[in-house]
C-alpha cells in the first residue's frame, strides 16, 4: 500500500464500524460472559475502573447482573441485521419505485407518489405499532417497520433526481441510439443517482438504529432476555441516576455506528465519483 | 423524392396545456411547430435558423423521434417514419444520429469514453467485443482523438474534445443523416472552426447529410447549401443559402441577417431594428405571424396568412409584399 492510498483510506469510519461488524458476525466467539445469564449476586456493578468495579465485568453489569459488554456485543448483531436487511431492502424498493415514477411519469408516477403521500401522512410510531400488532413483535417487526417507513423517503428523493436526470442530453442520445428504457435506467440514470443514494443510505442507517431503539423501547421489538442496544437504553433509563453505565454504553455504541456510517457514506460518494477521483 | 434523404410535410407539434381542475380555464395550445415543410437532398446540409423559441429544437426532437408529431409526415428515403416502431424504428435510428449543443450534458459522466462511443453499436447490432474495440479506436481516429484515451472519463476532456467524442459516437453506426442541434454554440470561437471543419470533412468522407440547427448566422452561411428560416413555429423563408444570405426576401430574414456582425469593424451595418418581443406561441397573431414586429406591415397582414411565393431561383418566402409583386409582374 503506497503512502498516498494509505492516507486516502477511510480510517476513521472503518475503525468506528469494524467493531460493530466483527461483533455482529462473530460475537459468540468472544463474549466474556454469556449475555443472558443472570447473576443476582452482582447487580448494577459499575465498570471495572470505578470503585466497586469487578475486573471480570469490564463495563459493569445491568440490574440482573448480566455482563454489559457481552450484551453490547450481542446487540451489534441486531443492529447489523436491521441495517443490512431493513435499510438495504427499503433502498432497493424505494430507488426502483422512485426511478420508475420519475422516468416514466404519467399514471405510474401518480400512483407511486400518492402511495408515498399516504405513507408519509401516517406517523412512524403509529405505523410500527400497527406492524407490531400484525407480526407480533421481534426482529421481523423491526425490519418490516424499517422497510415500510424508509422506502418512501428513497422513492421521493430519487424521483426528484430522476426527473432532472432524464432531461440530460445523454439520456436523449441514448434514446436516439435505440437503447431500451431498462438500459437507460440501469446505465444512465442509476449510476448518476449513486451520490444521492449513498448520502441517503448513510443517513437512513442512523435513523434506522434510532427507529429500532424506539420500537424496542415501546416493547414491540427485541424481547428480553435477548439483547439489543435499544433494549439496553429502555431498561437502563430506570437506573440512570444510580447506574448510568447501563444506557450510556449502548447510547455510545449507537452514536459511534451512526457517525461511522455517515462518514463512510461521504467517503464512498467521493471515492466513487469519477470527477473527484485523483489521478 | 429519391434524391431527398429526408423530407418533412406539414410537420406540427402542438402542446396542449393541462386544464386547471379548479379554475376551469380553457386549455391553451402552444403551437411550437405549426405545419412546416422542407426537404433535405442527399449529401447536403440544410440549415434551420431562427430566434430561440421558434421551434428549431422541437423540430429536431421530432426528427429524432424523441417527441411524437401532432400531425404531418416525416419521410426518410421516401418511407414514413413519424410513427415507426420496433424494427422500423431501429432501422431509422441506425441511419439517423445526433449531436447536441452542450457537450457537458450529452456525455454521461459515469461512463468511460469507449463505452459512450460504443453504446449505439451495442444497442443495435450483435458485435463481438474485439470488433467493438476496433470500431471505437477507428472512429476516434477519424474525429481526431487519440485512441489511447478510450478508457478515460469525459471530465478529463475539454469542451472541443468532448464534442469530438459526441461526434464519434454519432458516427460509429455510420448513419446517413446527422441532426446537429447547435453543435458549436457552447464552444469557444477558436474551437468552433475546428469542429465545423471536422464536420465538413466527415460529410465528404462518409457522404453524410446534415440538418444543422443554429442561431449563428455565420455558421449557417458557412456550412449550408440551403437555409430555412423559422419564426414562431413556421418557416417564413427557405431556399439556396447563397441567395438568401445575399438577398433575403422576407422582412424577418432581412432583419435577422442585418444583425450579423460585419466582417470588418468599419463596415457599415445597416441594422434593421425590430421592436417588441416574440408573441406568445399560445396566442399567435392572426394572419401573418410576423406582422406585430414587421416594419412593412399592411392591413391585409392581419387578415390573411400570406401564401408562399416562389422565385425563379427556388427561393420561397411567405409574405404579402412578395405576393403583391408577383401579382403585379404577372
Amino acid at each position: 500500500m503506497t503512502w498516498q492510498s494509505f492516507r486516502r483510506f477511510p480510517w476513521i469510519p472503518v475503525l468506528l464500524l469494524a467493531p460493530v461488524v466483527i461483533c455482529g458476525l462473530a460475537g459468540p466467539l468472544f463474549y466474556p460472559h454469556d449475555p443472558t445469564v443472570v447473576n443476582l449476586l452482582a447487580p448494577r456493578k459499575p465498570p471495572a475502573w470505578l470503585p466497586g468495579g469487578d475486573p471480570s465485568f469490564l463495563l459493569g453489569t445491568d440490574h440482573f447482573g448480566r455482563d454489559l459488554l457481552s450484551r453490547l456485543i450481542e446487540g451489534a448483531r441486531v443492529t447489523l441485521m436491521v441495517a443490512v436487511l431493513g435499510v438495504v431492502v427499503a433502498a432497493v424498493i424505494g430507488i426502483s419505485a422512485g426511478m420508475v415514477a420519475g422516468y416514466f411519469g404519467g399514471w405510474i408516477d401518480n400512483l407511486v407518489m400518492r402511495i408515498v403521500d399516504v405513507k408519509m401522512s401516517i406517523p412512524t410510531i403509529l405505523l410500527t405499532i400497527l406492524i407490531g400488532s400484525a407480526f407480533g413483535g421481534g426482529l421481523v417487526t423491526i425490519i418490516a417497520s424499517i422497510i415500510f417507513v424508509f422506502w418512501a423517503d428513497y422513492a421521493r428523493v430519487i424521483r426528484g433526481e430522476t426527473l432532472s436526470l432524464r432531461e440530460r442530453g445523454y439520456v436523449a442520445l441514448a434514446k436516439v441510439a435505440n437503447c431500451s428504457s431498462f438500459t437507460i435506467l440501469l446505465r444512465h440514470i442509476l449510476p448518476n443517482l449513486f451520490a444521492t443514494c449513498m448520502v441517503l443510505f448513510s443517513l437512513q442507517l442512523g435513523r434506522a438504529l434510532i427507529v429500532e431503539a424506539a420500537i424496542t423501547f415501546i416493547g414491540l421489538g427485541i424481547q428480553p432476555p435477548a439483547s439489543a442496544w435499544g433494549l439496553l437504553i429502555a431498561e437502563g433509563r430506570n437506573y440512570l441516576a444510580t447506574a448510568w453505565w447501563i444506557p450510556t454504553f449502548a447510547g455510545l455504541a449507537i452514536t459511534m455506528t451512526v457517525l461511522g456510517t455517515n462518514l463512510l457514506g461521504d467517503w464512498l460518494r467521493d471515492a466513487l465519483d469519477p470527477k473527484l477521483r485523483q489521478l | 423524392m429519391s434524391q431527398h434523404i429526408l423530407s418533412v410535410e406539414n410537420l406540427t407539434k402542438h402542446y396542449v396545456q393541462k386544464r386547471s381542475f379548479v379554475l376551469r380555464t380553457q386549455p391553451g395550445v402552444v403551437k411550437a411547430v405549426d405545419g412546416i415543410d422542407f426537404a433535405l437532398p442527399v449529401g447536403a446540409t440544410l440549415g434551420l435558423v431562427g430566434e430561440s423559441g421558434c421551434g428549431k429544437s422541437t423540430t429536431a426532437k421530432m426528427l429524432l423521434r424523441l417527441e411524437d408529431p401532432s400531425a404531418g409526415k416525416i419521410l426518410f428515403d421516401g418511407r414514413e417514419v413519424q410513427a415507426a416502431t420496433g424494427s422500423d424504428l431501429r432501422d431509422y435510428r441506425t441511419n439517423v444520429q445526433a449531436v447536441f449543443q452542450d457537450p457537458y450534458s450529452s456525455l454521461n459522466p459515469r461512463m468511460r469514453v469507449d463505452s459512450i462511443i460504443a453504446e449505439p453499436l451495442i444497442a443495435n447490432r450483435q458485435v463481438a467485443a474485439v470488433e467493438v474495440r476496433d470500431a471505437v479506436a477507428q472512429v476516434m481516429g477519424v474525429v481526431g482523438l487519440n485512441p489511447d484515451w478510450a478508457r478515460r472519463f469525459p471530465h478529463e476532456f475539454s469542451g472541443g474534445q468532448r464534442q469530438r467524442i459526441a461526434i464519434a459516437r454519432a458516427l460509429v453506426l455510420r448513419p446517413r443523416l446527422m441532426v446537429l442541434d447547435e453543435p458549436v454554440s457552447a464552444l469557444d470561437v477558436s474551437i468552433r472552426a475546428q469542429i465545423l471543419n471536422l464536420l465538413m470533412d466527415l460529410q465528404d468522407q462518409f457522404g453524410l447529410s446534415y440538418l444543422l440547427i443554429s442561431h449563428d448566422l455565420d455558421v449557417i452561411a458557412e456550412m449550408c447549401a440551403e437555409i430555412a428560416v423559422m419564426y414562431l413555429g413556421q418557416i417564413v423563408e427557405i431556399g439556396p443559402a447563397r441567395d438568401i444570405v445575399a438577398n433575403p426576401r422576407h422582412p424577418y430574414t432581412q432583419a435577422l441577417f442585418s444583425a450579423r456582425l460585419p466582417a470588418h469593424p468599419d463596415g457599415a451595418a445597416n441594422r434593421i431594428r425590430l421592436s417588441g418581443e416574440i408573441p406568445s406561441p399560445l396566442d399567435p397573431p392572426s394572419g401573418c405571424r410576423f406582422r406585430t414586429r414587421c416594419p412593412h406591415v399592411m392591413p391585409i397582414c392581419a387578415e390573411v396568412l400570406p401564401p408562399e411565393s416562389e422565385l425563379p431561383n427556388g427561393q420561397r418566402a411567405s409574405c404579402h409584399l412578395l405576393s403583391e409583386q408577383s401579382a403585379l409582374s404577372s
